[in-house]
């Protein structure tokens, strides 16, 4: 029991140590969250949502701007605290490698079926004939329109996740700053 | 509950939800003092260029078709 409890406190000295675990663990909770509330708050949304129109402006240009100061502040922020380059290159092992090209190559297949639905749903509007599958833009679109707090909702999701796409996608050579490299 | 409510969760879930739960297991790895996937993410992307750029664009084209007025 004891050893149990401090065990649990280890780890939340650990976490509160590291601000950048703490900002992921927070900031994917949260973000998590929200995201599946505002999935499932409306009981129903096709009666809202006739006109698949996407939010205007002002709004829109709100969305674009934080989206990308997001992604900005993500990637700079991640360097924070960050050693130089040199410190960093710790050689892969090769089952890292092939775990993260395996991770790679699952998010790529399920973007390939997400934007294959996509296209088939496209179609099928297109053509007019009668269907209840709608594209996923409309689904975000109905979402992010229904009510003020959903819009508002949407706006901190999709911000959380342009700044975790730039802290991990973006990346700068860092300069050194301490001196000879790897030290 | 209707495709669409379905079609609304599925999309919250894989496509919202999973970039939530890697964020989540990064931040557990990193306190762990782990190799995290943003680490690993990081590394691809110094070995990838190109590759990171492209897909960078490609969400970002995507979030604006999402949330700019338009077909």
């Amino acid at each position: 029991m004891t050893t149990a409890r401090n065990r649990d406190d280890q780890g939340i000295r650990r976490i509160t140590h590291r601000p950048g675990a703490l900002i992921a663990i927070v900031g994917g909770a949260l973000g998590g969250l929200l995201a599946l509330v505002l999935a499932l708050a409306n009981k129903d949304p096709v009666s809202h949502c006739s006109d698949h129109h996407a939010i205007g402006p002002p709004l829109n240009l709100a969305f674009a701007g934080l989206c990308a100061a997001s992604f900005l502040a993500g990637g700079l922020l991640s360097d924070v605290g960050q050693a130089d380059d040199a410190a960093e290159d710790a050689p892969q092992s090769v089952r890292d490698r092939t775990w993260l090209q395996a991770m790679v190559v699952a998010v790529l297949a399920i973007l390939f079926g997400l934007l294959t639905y996509e296209t088939y749903s496209l179609v099928l509007i297109e053509s007019n004939q009668p269907s209840n599958l709608w594209p996923i833009t409309y689904f975000v679109r109905c979402l992010s329109t229904i009510t003020t707090p959903a819009t508002i909702g949407s706006l901190v999701v999709v911000c959380i996740m342009c700044a975790f796409f730039g802290k991990w996608l973006w990346y700068r050579p860092r300069t050194l700053t301490s001196g000879t490299p790897g030290t | 509950m209707t495709v669409v409510q379905v079609g609304i969760v599925v999309i919250a879930v894989l496509g919202v939800g999973a970039v939530f739960a890697v964020a989540i297991v990064d931040g557990v790895l990193g306190a762990m003092d782990h190799l995290t996937i943003g680490d690993r993410l990081v590394n691809w992307t110094k070995n990838n260029p190109w590759f990171a750029g492209a897909a960078s664009f490609i969400l970002g084209v995507l979030i604006s078709h999402f949330f700019w007025p338009g077909d």
